[in-house]
């Protein structure tokens, strides 16, 4: 794993989505506890496009497994 | 006209190309995996096609019952229901993208006619399969829809009466219609793996499955939408009533709107003359390889005595023109000795371009008219040749 110059506002961005997706997360705990489905399966679309732009923003950032 | 419009069209598509890779790595283009999107929509439509169907009842009375207790009563059924609908939608979207990247870049002449074909054919039998789809639900809007289509099927000459008992089966509605459209939508998904074989059959490499950036934001999008605008049916179906107008779905009904304006003949008529135009275009382009200032150079020749079984050919040739058998002799070169299989060209799909020669290190390959003497002339000839005059 490597990092490159100029990366950190990638990851920053990043982090701000981790804690996006921590309430997506809770959410979805909602929507299941208090029967509405409909939110919990809102809230698992946007985690799931939250982890492909986190996906892109460690791309972008350098931070691949790749050499 | 036709060709500056193809040319300003295949700009435009490398341009947007640019732009995207201004954004986004380069390798996550999702332009370059219009494909592999396409199929992954289609093993969603798949999975959550039989979660559905454990539930659908195919009679007039509880095709719309059954369908309202998925949606309303079964934990997560609008969500699969949803799922079901808008991959649909996106299904479709990324058929179109595919065709039109491919139309544009031009890769449908020549060798390439048999993806085109075998593409046309996956885009009509989807949208068809699509379009039963709406006609299970038997709400309003699946009578006027079947209403409409037995209206355009009759307007047929000579097969008409037999094509409307074909699709209701019988002359009108009855019990066994529902079925019949269960058969219409199931059916014809199933074949859509046997022209996916055809599509797949002469690419080496296709790129079958997009990347995980992708397949995670499509899975998003799909769950975001369902739960945005979950799927709901009309008012059920009433025997004997008329409905004149439903929610529109431009993916899949849009021949439906031209029935505002047209006889739902013509409209049929219509979609066939477009599904008709797009199977030749292929075969619209005039000029030949030689007209276009290309040398046929003799589909690829295996040198038996120097092929030694490496495979790198088979591996390397993106039209799966060459395939390995075992080998009946020895070769003749020392590296070809103890060779245990053999390199066989598949002529009908070999397109003559040459990758297997670069690929072989053996000089077991040769384009027939492209030898080596062929280019140490042609080399010469560039050598002699005056340079070019500088400004």
């Amino acid at each position: 794993m490597k990092g490159q110059d100029g990366s950190s506002g990638y990851l920053a961005v990043a982090g701000f989505l981790v804690v996006l997706a921590l309430v997506c997360v809770a959410l979805m705990v909602y929507g299941e506890w208090f029967d509405r489905r409909l939110v919990a399966s809102g809230a698992l679309g946007v985690l799931l496009v939250l982890y492909a732009a986190m996906v892109v923003l460690f791309r972008k950032a350098g931070w691949t497994a790749e050499e | 006209m036709y060709r500056r419009l193809l040319s300003t069209l295949q700009s435009a598509t490398l341009r947007l190309d640019t732009w995207i890779h201004r954004a986004l790595p380069q390798d996550f283009n999702p332009l370059y995996y219009t494909g592999g999107l396409a199929n992954l929509f289609l093993t969603i439509l798949v999975v959550s096609g039989i979660l559905i169907f454990l539930y659908y009842e195919p009679s007039l009375e509880g095709a719309y019952a059954s369908v309202e207790f998925l949606t309303r009563d079964v934990p997560y059924g609008v969500v699969f229901r949803g799922v079901h609908r808008y991959a649909a939608d996106a299904y479709l979207v990324a058929i179109l993208l595919h065709l039109f990247r491919n139309w544009f870049t031009d890769r449908y002449r020549e060798a390439r006619d048999s993806q085109w074909l075998s593409g046309m054919f996956l885009l009509v039998v989807s949208a068809f399969t699509g379009f039963t789809g709406y006609l299970l639900v038997w709400d309003e809007r699946a009578q006027l829809l079947t209403s409409l289509t037995v209206q355009a099927l009759q307007s047929v000459p000579l097969v008409g009466g037999w094509l409307v008992r074909v699709f209701l089966g019988g002359p009108g509605v009855n019990d066994t219609t529902l079925p019949r459209f269960l058969y219409l939508h199931v059916g014809p998904a199933m074949t859509l793996y046997v022209l996916l074989w055809w599509h797949y059959v002469r690419l080496r490499h296709p790129k079958i499955w997009p990347p995980a950036v992708w397949v995670l934001f499509s899975l998003g999008l799909l769950f975001i939408l369902t739960s945005a605008l979950p799927a709901a049916s009309g008012h059920p179906a009433q025997p004997g009533a008329s409905p004149e107008g439903f929610p529109v779905d431009w993916f899949f009904l849009w021949p439906y709107v031209l029935a505002r304006w047209l006889a739902p003949g013509w409209a049929l008529a219509l979609v066939v003359a477009l599904v008709a135009y797009g199977m030749v275009i292929p075969y619209t382009v005039r000029e030949s390889p030689e007209q276009r200032g290309l040398r046929a150079l003799g589909q690829a020749v295996v040198v038996e005595e120097n092929c030694t079984g490496c495979e790198l050919c088979y591996y390397d040739c993106p039209y799966n023109a060459i395939y390995m058998v075992p080998s009946p002799y020895p070769g003749k070169s020392r590296a070809a000795a103890n060779r245990k299989l053999l390199a066989v060209v598949v002529d009908s799909r070999c397109v003559e371009c040459g990758i297997c020669i670069g690929a072989c290190p053996f000089e077991a390959l040769e384009l027939p008219r492209m030898l080596d003497k062929d280019v140490q002339q042609r080399i010469q000839r560039g050598a002699r040749a005056p340079a070019p005059a500088t400004s």
